[in-house]
C-alpha cells in the first residue's frame, strides 16, 4: 500500500431509515485506493442497507456520498438518476452474495463478461471475446468454458464469473457483500486468494460486507463494526480483532469458533 | 362484418373509418407525439375494432385515424395482397370510408402491411403503416416494463447486443432472421415488427413516413421520413441481409424476397417472389417488351 493515496469514497453522516426502523444511522468514513474496508456485525445491523447507499440503490435519508472517478470527486446523490446510471459503472461495482443476483444465467460465461463491456459501447466481437478469455483465465476458469452457461457452473465458479464481470469495466471501487457465503470452506479460501490477489493487483478500494471475521482478517486493512445502525468501533484489522475495545466486538470476537 | 355490429350502409349514423372522432384525435396525437420522438413508444388508448387481437388491431386504428377521401389503400398480409387477412381489411375500409383500394404499391397512399415493406421504393407521399405484435425490442431479455422503459430512457442497450453476442458465440452469425433490432435517428432503440432482415435496410432514409401500429400492447412508434435507421451490429460481424441462389420463378427478379412453395406431395419446391404486387409489376412489364 502507498502511504500516501488518492481518496475514493467519502461517506459523511449517512442515515438511512425504513419507516420508523433506523438502519443506518450517522455513519462517515473515507477509503483510499489500494484500501479494503471490512464492515462486520450482525444480521440486521445496517451493513448491507449500507452497502445499498454506496452502491446507488438505496437513496440515503441524509448524508453524502462522494466517489472520485478518474481523479473528479462526484457526489453520487446529488447528481440526477440519468447521469448517476451512466456513470455508476465507471465508478463502482457491486458483488453479490449470490452469484445469482449479480449474472444472467441464460446467457454464456462470455456474454456475461461481456455485457458491461457493450453497455459502454464496445462493438468488436473479436476484442469482446478475447477480453472475456482474460478474464477466465484471470479468475481460473477454464477458458474452454466461455460459451457455456452459468447454471452448469458449480456456486464457487459462479462466483468467480461473478468477480470478473464486475471488474471487467476495471472500476475503482468494488463493494462485496458477503462474497464467500454459502460456499464450502476450501471454496472459500481459494476465493479469498483470488480477491487478494485481485484487490492488490489492480490497487483497488473495497468494500467489503462480511459476517464472517476470519474473511475480514485476511482481506480487510481496516475494520468497522456495526450495531443496530451504528458504527460503534473502527481500526485496523488487528487492532480490532487483538484488542477490541466495545462489549459487543469482544462479543463477537469471542464467539468465533476456535478449531 | 358491418351486419355483425347492427351497422349496414344505409345507416347514415356511423363514422366515417369506423372510430369515433375523439378516439381519432386521440390516435393522431399519439402518432404527432411518435413521429415528433423517432423510434420512441407512445402509449395510446386501444378500441375495440372487429378483428382479433394480434391480427392488425393497431394498424386499422392508425389506418382509420388518418385515412381520408382522397386516399387510395392497399393492404398487404405476408407480402400478398389476395390473403385472407388483407382481404378482409381492404374491404372492411371500403365498407366503412366507401374509398377506393388497390393492388398496386405505386398506386397506393396508404398502405397497411405486416411481415413485409414493398420491394418497390416508396414515395413522398406515401404513409406506410405497420402491424406490430410486440413494438418492445426487449421485452424477451427483461419481462419489467419499468426496466426497459428505464433502459430506454438512458439509452442503456448493452442488453440488446448481448442476445447478438450470444448468437455469434453459438451460431457464428446473428441468427435473428425477422424482427431485427434498430436504432431509430441514433436514439431509440425500436422493434421493426416482424419484417424479415432483408426489409431493415428499406427503413433507411426512406422517403416514406412509417407508423408502428401495436393493438394489444397499446403502442404507437414511428420512423418519420429520411430518419437514419441503422440494425445492431459488430464492427467485425456488420449486418448482412438474406440471401437466395434462386430468382423468381415467375418474374427471374434476382433481388427481392423470396418465399419457397411447396407445388406437390412429391416435394417439388419453387422461389417466388413474397412481393405479389411487386412480381405482377413486373411480370406485366417484361410482357410489354
Amino acid at each position: 500500500m502507498t502511504p500516501i493515496s488518492e481518496e475514493i469514497l467519502q461517506v459523511e453522516d449517512l442515515n438511512k431509515s425504513f419507516g420508523r426502523l433506523a438502519a443506518c444511522r450517522d455513519i462517515s468514513f473515507s477509503l483510499h485506493r489500494g484500501e479494503v474496508l471490512g464492515i462486520v456485525g450482525e444480521s440486521g445491523s445496517g451493513k448491507s442497507t449500507l452497502l445499498k447507499c454506496l452502491a446507488g440503490m438505496h437513496a440515503p435519508d441524509r448524508g453524502s456520498v462522494t466517489i472520485s472517478v478518474s481523479g473528479d470527486r462526484r457526489s453520487l446523490w446529488n447528481m440526477d438518476e440519468a447521469e448517476r446510471e451512466q456513470l455508476l459503472p465507471s465508478m463502482l461495482s457491486l458483488i453479490h452474495q449470490n452469484p445469482r443476483d449479480g449474472l444472467r444465467l441464460d446467457v454464456s460465461a462470455g456474454g456475461n463478461i461481456s455485457e458491461p463491456l457493450m453497455t459502454s459501447g464496445e462493438r468488436h466481437y473479436g476484442s469482446l471475446r478475447s477480453v472475456a478469455l482474460d478474464w477466465l483465465r484471470n479468475v481460473e476458469i477454464d477458458p474452454g468454458r466461455i460459451d457455456d452457461l452459468p447454471k452448469t457452473f458449480s456456486g464457487g465458479m459462479q462466483q468467480r464469473l461473478q468477480i470478473a464481470r464486475s471488474l471487467v469495466t476495471h472500476p475503482q471501487l468494488v463493494l462485496m457483500d458477503e462474497p464467500t457465503g454459502g460456499l464450502d470452506v476450501s471454496v472459500q479460501a481459494k476465493l479469498l486468494d483470488l480477491l487478494r490477489r485481485l484487490v492488490r493487483e489492480f490497487n483497488l478500494a473495497a468494500v467489503l460486507v462480511t459476517h464472517d471475521l476470519g474473511v475480514a482478517r485476511l482481506l480487510s486493512d481496516r475494520l468497522m463494526v456495526m450495531q443496530a445502525g451504528r458504527v460503534i468501533e473502527t481500526g485496523l484489522t488487528d487492532r480490532v480483532l487483538e484488542d477490541p475495545r466495545q462489549a459487543y466486538t469482544q462479543l463477537l470476537v469471542s464467539s468465533v469458533l476456535q478449531v | 362484418m358491418l351486419d355483425d355490429l347492427g351497422l349496414d350502409a344505409a345507416q347514415e349514423d356511423y363514422s366515417f373509418a369506423f372510430l369515433d372522432e375523439q378516439t381519432k384525435r386521440m390516435v393522431r396525437r399519439a402518432i404527432l407525439k411518435a413521429v415528433a420522438i423517432p423510434g420512441y413508444q407512445v402509449p395510446f388508448g386501444d378500441r375495440e375494432v372487429p378483428l382479433p387481437p394480434g391480427w392488425g388491431t393497431g394498424g386499422i386504428q392508425v389506418t382509420a385515424s388518418i385515412i381520408g377521401r382522397s386516399d387510395r389503400l392497399k393492404v398487404i398480409d405476408q407480402g400478398a395482397d389476395d390473403t385472407t387477412n388483407a382481404v378482409s381489411i381492404r374491404r372492411f375500409f371500403k365498407r366503412v370510408t366507401g374509398i377506393s383500394t388497390t393492388e398496386s404499391t405505386g398506386e397506393a397512399t396508404i398502405i397497411q402491411s405486416r411481415h413485409r415493406i414493398p420491394e418497390r421504393l416508396l414515395e413522398d407521399a406515401q404513409i406506410l403503416i405497420m402491424q406490430t405484435p410486440q413494438p418492445e425490442p426487449m421485452r424477451r431479455l427483461i419481462n419489467s416494463e419499468e426496466q426497459a422503459r428505464k433502459l430506454h430512457a438512458f439509452a442503456r442497450y448493452g442488453l440488446m447486443q448481448v442476445r447478438l453476442y450470444e448468437d455469434i458465440a453459438r451460431f457464428g452469425h446473428v441468427a435473428v432472421s425477422h424482427d431485427y433490432p434498430v436504432r431509430v435517428h441514433r436514439r431509440y432503440l425500436s422493434s421493426p415488427s416482424p419484417i424479415p432482415r432483408f426489409d431493415n435496410p428499406k427503413l433507411h432514409r426512406n422517403r416514406a413516413l412509417i407508423i408502428f401500429g401495436a393493438g394489444r400492447e397499446r403502442r404507437i412508434h414511428a420512423i418519420p421520413p429520411f430518419t437514419e435507421v441503422r440494425s445492431l451490429d459488430f464492427e467485425d460481424y456488420p449486418f448482412e441481409v438474406q440471401k437466395w441462389e434462386q430468382c423468381c420463378a415467375l418474374c427471374g427478379s434476382d433481388n427481392s424476397y423470396l418465399d419457397e412453395v411447396l407445388l406437390d406431395d412429391k416435394g417439388s419446391i419453387q422461389f417466388i417472389c413474397s412481393d405479389t404486387s411487386y412480381c405482377n409489376d413486373r411480370r406485366v412489364e417484361s410482357r410489354r417488351r
